[in-house]
């Protein structure tokens, strides 16, 4: 009786966040937007600006066809700029989420996942037309757009995990906030978003299908390219990477909640 | 239904020095209940609103909250002041799965926004600010309303409300001002120097506030 009353609570309590994540969802937006509608073209704007910017760079300094470099780093600057994005911002989240803490309803990870389907929605959109332009310019079609989502969804999970963690760092040691952002250019030449791992010298490679980022995008590549090149993904060696990264951020978390302290 | 606190330490870190605020509270609070708790500055009292808020937590001893309590009534640091009122209201209305436009007819009835509800909160007198808060809080049905000075600027309508919701509904009020607790209270406590002292009468914790 006890333990289908506790459930019923969880359940009920599932629910709840349903309501609250959707409206944090809302609120970050219209934080985003600010007055103005116009705000909504320049959320999209940025990383279509930047995916055209890197699509024409490469296009100019490699050789291969326009439609294929299009698709290449177009797809792979978005992860970036996904994982950018919620590791820069994951330092204030719990700054601006403080005072929202009177509602009870209202948690830190309620408003860190609130920001995650955000960016990853905004990211996965601007892919979305990058990846249409390449085939209508004559790209091949990706070989498996499942394995794609896949893929850049572990990298968001994954990213996510090392998200809390840094969050519940930056609130603990105040001063490294400015520093944080730097973490992210680490992930710019390991995480393989602008090559094809097996691609890399045997010694590179063999240390780097251990970064389950790299692996992650393995994956993506893999969806985007098929059977022209070799992969090294493992599903279950990212997936222990995110349960990992979850356990030690969430716990990381937690212990910021129990002495938060508002001013 | 209640709302309890058992030897309710809390202890920030200032400047790397422990400073103890709350020392072994006490208090069990019952539907239907109303009580004021009264200090002054420096007593403790924030920090006890955020325990009996939830949101912070104790460094020692328990808060068991089986009753639903209110954020702060009128609590203001929530609101993005960029967005309108309607804004703010549905925001707040989705958190509790509420149909924003009720939320805000019954909000726009009690504070009187009229036009003002589409502009931006900036644009409001902080009057107005004070007003949309407050009802917005009343706007909700809970078990316990938790209050922190903020009725002080109610007026006829508000206290009207007010004082049908109390009628099923606990009150919690802190404050600094016995005439308050005189008016909303049955029974008192004082806060001094973090040590909470429940009196059953009211008189009794009114005179002995005022010899402190």
């Amino acid at each position: 009786m006890i333990a289908a009353l506790g459930r019923s609570r969880v359940v009920r309590d599932l629910v709840a966040q349903r309501y609250v994540i959707e409206a944090l969802i809302l609120r970050d937006v219209a934080e985003r937007v600010g007055h103005g509608r116009i705000g909504i073209f320049f959320i999209f704007a940025e990383p279509l600006v930047l995916g055209a910017a890197i699509t024409a760079i490469h296009s100019v300094i490699r050789v291969g066809e326009f439609a294929e470099i299009m698709m290449f780093y177009s797809v792979g600057y978005l992860c970036f700029y996904m994982l950018r994005n919620i590791l820069n911002r994951a330092g204030m989240v719990i700054s601006v989420t403080q005072n929202l803490l009177y509602h009870s309803r209202v948690t830190l990870l309620s408003s860190f996942i609130a920001r995650h389907i955000v960016e990853f929605l905004v990211s996965i959109t601007v892919m979305t037309v990058f990846v249409i332009a390449a085939i209508l310019a004559g790209a091949r079609l990706p070989d498996s757009p499942l394995k794609m989502i896949s893929g850049f969804v572990l990298v968001m999970l994954l990213t996510q995990g090392l998200a809390f963690l840094m969050a519940a760092l930056v609130h603990e040691y105040p001063s490294i906030e400015r520093g944080a952002h730097i973490i992210s250019y680490i992930f710019l030449p390991l995480s393989g978003i602008f090559f094809i791992l097996d691609s890399l010298p045997p010694p590179i490679r063999d240390v780097l299908i251990w970064f389950p980022w790299a692996l992650a995008i393995d994956l993506l590549h893999d969806g985007m390219a098929g059977d022209r090149f070799k992969y090294h993904w493992d599903i279950p060696y990212i997936l222990g990477w995110i349960g990992f990264l979850h356990l030690l951020g969430l716990s990381a978390l937690k212990r910021v909640r129990d002495t938060l302290a508002l001013d | 239904m209640t709302l309890e606190l058992n030897d309710v330490y809390k202890t920030y870190r200032v400047e790397g020095e422990p400073r103890t605020v709350l020392r072994g509270v006490h208090l069990r609070v019952e539907r239907g209940d109303t009580i004021g708790i009264l200090g002054r500055n420096g007593a403790g009292k924030s920090t006890l609103v955020r325990i009996l808020a939830g949101v912070e937590k104790p460094s020692h001893g328990t808060v068991r909250r089986r009753m639903s309590v209110s954020w702060p009534l009128g609590f203001q640091s929530g609101f993005l002041l960029n967005s309108t009122g309607m804004e703010n209201i549905r925001f707040v209305a989705r958190l509790y799965d509420r149909k924003p436009q009720r939320v805000a007819e019954f909000v726009d009835d009690l504070a009187e926004i009229g036009r003002y509800m589409y502009m931006p909160m900036t644009t409001y007198s902080s009057g107005m600010r004070t007003k949309l808060a407050l009802a917005l809080s009343l706007a909700f049905d809970f078990d316990c309303y938790l209050v922190d000075e903020a009725l002080a600027v109610a007026d006829q309508r508000f206290n009207a409300v007010i004082e049908q919701r109390l009628r099923h509904s606990a009150l919690v009020l802190i404050t600094h001002a016995p005439t308050l607790v005189h008016r909303f209270c049955r029974r008192a406590a004082i806060l001094d120097a973090g040590i909470l002292t429940v009196h059953d009468d009211l008189d009794e914790a009114l005179a002995t506030y005022n010899a402190l």
